[in-house]
Order: structure tokens, then C-alpha cells, then sequence
């Protein structure tokens, strides 16, 4: 089976705990992998050396670069990259924001467990459909040409 | 112009539609969107149901609370009516709970009430941009499996053509095979019954690779087949299948599937020889091809000599010489393409024209089945894991010995 790697992005040390503790079953069973980034700097810096990660879940205010300003470098990184936004609850201004620049999903704060499993398989899914058609058209290209 | 896109908007208020016909009668007039409305989720899915032809809904803009079927439960609904629909909700201002449990039933975003038509618009234009480049991807793998369908049945085309019977006679014992290295490959062997006794014998390489090659190789088969019928003469029949295929219609036709590649020439190497069993006499000429071995009684091992000619489709006015040969009682006659002794292992080494001598000699022959499956099995081995690359084609004759 495939891991699928999870880039989270916070300034907040406390999540990368919380994270790797209760998403501990999917880390054991190999589903996930979790990489942390401090701010949006340092994720992009991730995302140049590492070009596995499949989701990013970033926070939005940080130092040196928020989660708004991030979420409009990713695409040149991978247009397919999906990216989720979490954002203090209720923030309906910037939560719109950051959908219209592309984010896949938003999630609010303090994080539902249950709604980020949710938010992180249907990304997946969406992100695997997407491979498949991009290498399909891929093959095509190669294929069609003799 | 493009087609309008078009947006389904599901809302039980009948104000909305007045006000986004209004706010957005710019886009309407200029022929980017145009909108449907429906009054609840039975009605939308109605309209969706009918989702084909000319007015392909591309989005659903749709309210939540509504009567007979309300906006998360069309969200459940649409993906097994049309999974190509995309579907916005607008929720109250802050209704958290509701925007959380339609985004994680797929809606691809929301909006809120009131609703900010800037905001609408960019989602709107943000939709339909990503349903553009997944519509372009499921085109393209739609294409891919049309594709490899066409090769799956060229390639069942092509290996249908190839003989798998053989004529039996008390003279002699004829096998042959061929193992493709892609769907589709540009080899060929052929055993062609001449009558009182005598066999036309082929075996061909086409260049290049895929369908171009073999459309190339079943019209190169075709032309030496029936050219080989009506004349009997080898030397005659190359001249002549060459004089056809260079400016024949053959090559248009190939050429036409070669769409960028106008100018590729394709090209055939062939060695035919026609075999008179009851004599041993072989006749034979050689377009370009390996030069087959002849297995001695006595285990040693030769080449046919001969010059190795130009392969068809080259030179039209080429004029391919005739050679002969005899085939003794207890001799083999081995024709191969370079797919055997350009064979390559994990190291990149060949297999070639040395080890084929190695394997085949220090015995005598005895049997055309046996020599032709040794060389598959031989290559096989010596390949290990490396890929194939090549069409493997072995073609092989055994005169029987006085006493069989």
C-alpha cells in the first residue's frame, strides 16, 4: 500500500504532537506520513526538496509567510499538489479567501479529528483521480506518438 | 463562440433568480454563463437526469434548506446522476456545521448568504477551470484506451497472419515463431506452398516499432505473398515487391498514420528462398537481412553466402541477385531477425551471431521444432530480466536424412 505524505504547516509546536498522536493508527498502519513545517518559508523549502507530499495542511497567520501567501506559491511547486487551509473558526473572511486561491478544503480550529481524516481521504481521492487522468494523458502523448 | 457554461442554480426563494440574472447579466450577455433554475433537489435532479446534448449543465449552485429535498441531500444525490458535475453551496453566514458537511460530501466550495457575487464569480470561474483540465485528462484517457485497444487488435491482426501450421512432408520439417517485443511488432515469417514440391520461404523485419510497422509488414507480407504465388523466380519477386512498395499505396497509407513524421521512411529487410524438397535445391535472395545459418550433418555450422542487398524500400530500381544452395539430408537452415543476436542481457552484452553458432552446433540436427524452440528458450535465458527491445523471429528447415 501506498503512504501518502501530509506536509503540515504551523507555528504552533503543540500540533505536530497532537497530530502524530491521534493519527497514530494511520501512521502505524503505513497510510500516512506526516512531515511539519514551521511556516510558510520553510514548507516551501520542503516542498523544493521533497516532491512526495501529496497534501498540505497549513495554518494561516505565521511568521515570515502566512498560509494565504503559501497557499498562492504551491501551484508553481505542483498544480496538482491539494492543499487545506486551517483557519481560527468561523473566519469566514479569510477561510473565502484562501478558498479562491485554491484551496481544496478548509478546516477550523480547534481541529475535529474526525473532519481532517475526512477532508485528508477525500483530498486523496480527488488527488488520485486527477494523477490518473494527467498520467493517462501522459501515456497518451508517448504512446500516440510512434 | 464558445458555449455558454452552464450553471444550475437550486434555490426554493424565487428572488434569487431575478437577482442572479441581474448580477450577473454581463456574463450572460457576453456568453460565458447561462443559467437554469430549480426550485429543490427533486427538481434539480430531474433537470440533471437529462443531462446530455447540446445544454450540458457544468455546475449546481445550490441553497440548503429547501422543501421535498433539501441541498446536502442533492450534494448525496448528484455524483450517481452526473459525477462530472461540480456543485457550490450557499449557506447561511457562519453556519459552520452545515458548510463542514457539504464540503465532505463533495460540494467543491460554498458560498454565504447574503451572497458577495464577487466572491460567487471567482468561485464560479475557479470550478470551472479545474471541470476544464478534468474534462481534458478523461478525454485523454479515454483516447489511451481507444488506443490500446487498436494495438491489442493489431497485434491479434498481425500474430493471426503468421503460420501456426506447417506443411508436413517426408522430406523435410519446417518451424517457426515469433515473440513481439510491443503490442505490435514488425517481424514476420512466412511459408508459402509453391506445389510440386517446392516452399517459399520469408522472414522479414520491418523497421520501427507499433501500428506504422506492422500495417508495413502485413502490406509487405501481402505483396511478397502473392507476388511469390505468381512467379517463381526469388530474385524476380524481391525486384518486383520493391518496385510496389516504394511508391505503392502502401507507404502513402503509412505515412498518413505517421502524422507528424510526414517524411519517415519506412523500410523492410527480407530474405525469401524458395526450396525444392525433393531436389534439396535452395534458390534464394536477400533484401538487407541476417544471413542464415546452415547446421551442418556433423554439428558445424555456415552461413548462406550471398551479398546482403539493400532492404525494400530504399533504392525502387534495385536489382536483387539470385543464389543457390543445396540443403543436404540431416542439414538445418536457421532464418532469424536481429532480434536473436541483438538480444541483450542485464549487462548489455548481445547474444549474438557466435553464441546462436555455439548453441546450434556440435550436434546434428534432427529435429526443425527442436532447433527453432532451443533458440527462444536460449535467448530467453540469456536475456534474464533486461527488456526486450526487438522482435525475436526464428524460421527454421530440416531436410530429413535418406534413412527417416
Amino acid at each position: 500500500m501506498d503512504t501518502y505524505r501530509i506536509l503540515v504547516v504551523d507555528d504552533e509546536p503543540d500540533l505536530e504532537g497532537l497530530v502524530l498522536q491521534r493519527m497514530r493508527r494511520e501512521i502505524r498502519s503505513g497510510r500516512y506520513s506526516f512531515v511539519f513545517a514551521r511556516n510558510g518559508v520553510e514548507a516551501l523549502e520542503r516542498l523544493n526538496g521533497d516532491n512526495d507530499i501529496d497534501i498540505v495542511i497549513t495554518d494561516i497567520n505565521m511568521p515570515e509567510m502566512d498560509g494565504l501567501t503559501l497557499l498562492e506559491q504551491i501551484p508553481a511547486f505542483d498544480p496538482k499538489l491539494r492543499c487545506v487551509i486551517v483557519s481560527a473558526y468561523g473566519d469566514m473572511k479569510n477561510i473565502r479567501t484562501a478558498m479562491n486561491r485554491g484551496a481544496f478544503d478548509f478546516l477550523n480550529k480547534p481541529i475535529d479529528f474526525e473532519d481532517l481524516r475526512f477532508t485528508i481521504e477525500k483530498s486523496l481521492e480527488h488527488l488520485k483521480s486527477m494523477r490518473e487522468a494527467f498520467e493517462a494523458r501522459d501515456k497518451m502523448l508517448a504512446e500516440g506518438r510512434p | 463562440m464558445e458555449e455558454p457554461h452552464r450553471i444550475l442554480v437550486v434555490d426554493d426563494e424565487p428572488d434569487l433568480e431575478q437577482l442572479v440574472l441581474q448580477r450577473m447579466r454581463r456574463e450572460i450577455r457576453r456568453g460565458r454563463y447561462s443559467f437554469v433554475f430549480a426550485r429543490n433537489g427533486v427538481e434539480a435532479l430531474e433537470r440533471l437526469n437529462e443531462n446530455d446534448g447540446s445544454d450540458t449543465i457544468d455546475m449546481v449552485l445550490t441553497d440548503i434548506n429547501m422543501p421535498e429535498m433539501d441541498g446536502l441531500t442533492l450534494l448525496k444525490q448528484i455524483p450517481s446522476v452526473d459525477p462530472n458535475v461540480r456543485s457550490v453551496v450557499v449557506s447561511a453566514y457562519g453556519d459552520m456545521k452545515n458548510i463542514r458537511t457539504a464540503m465532505n460530501r463533495g460540494a467543491f466550495d460554498f458560498v454565504t448568504k447574503p451572497i458577495d457575487f464577487e466572491d460567487l464569480r471567482i468561485t464560479i470561474e475557479r470550478t470551472l477551470e479545474h471541470l476544464a483540465m478534468l474534462r481534458e485528462a478523461l478525454e485523454a484517457r479515454d483516447k489511451l484506451v481507444a488506443l490500446r485497444s487498436d494495438l491489442d487488435l493489431a497485434s491479434k491482426m498481425q500474430q493471426s497472419i503468421l503460420p501456426t501450421k506447417f506443411p508436413e512432408s517426408p522430406h523435410y520439417e519446417i518451424f517457426g515463431g515469433m515473440e513481439p517485443a510491443r503490442d505490435v511488432g514488425g517481424d514476420f515469417f512466412d511459408v508459402i506452398d509453391l506445389s510440386d514440391g517446392r516452399i517459399g520461404i520469408t522472414v522479414a523485419d520491418v523497421s520501427g516499432k507499433g501500428v506504422p510497422a506492422a500495417l508495413f509488414m502485413m502490406s509487405s507480407r501481402t505483396l511478397l505473398n502473392s507476388v511469390a504465388v505468381a512467379r517463381a523466380n526469388p530474385g524476380d519477386v524481391l525486384g518486383e515487391v520493391n518496385r510496389l512498395l516504394r511508391p505503392g499505396d502502401v507507404l502513402s497509407e503509412v505515412n498518413r498514420l505517421l502524422q507528424e513524421n510526414n517524411d519517415a521512411a519506412m523500410f523492410v529487410t527480407v530474405f525469401f528462398a524458395i526450396f525444392d524438397s525433393t531436389s534439396g535445391e535452395l534458390v534464394y535472395a536477400n533484401g538487407g537481412h541476417n544471413p542464415p545459418l546452415v547446421i551442418h550433418a556433423d554439428g558445424s555450422s555456415s552461413l548462406l553466402s550471398q551479398e546482403p542487398g539493400v532492404a525494400l524500400g530504399i533504392a525502387p530500381e534495385f536489382s536483387y541477385d539470385m543464389y543457390n544452395a543445396t540443403i543436404a539430408p540431416g542439414e538445418a537452415l536457421v532464418l532469424y531477425t536481429d532480434g536473436v543476436t541483438e538480444a541483450e542481457n542485464e549487462k548489455t552484452e548481445q547474444f549474438g551471431l557466435d553464441r546462436l553458432r555455439d548453441i546450434l552446433g556440435g550436434s546434428s540436427p534432427h529435429s526443425a521444432r527442436e532447433i527453432n524452440t532451443k533458440v527462444f528458450e536460449d535467448v530467453k535465458e540469456f536475456a534474464g530480466k533486461a527488456p526486450q527491445f526487438d522482435d525475436i523471429t526464428c524460421l527454421t528447415l530440416f531436410r530429413r536424412g535418406v534413412s527417416e
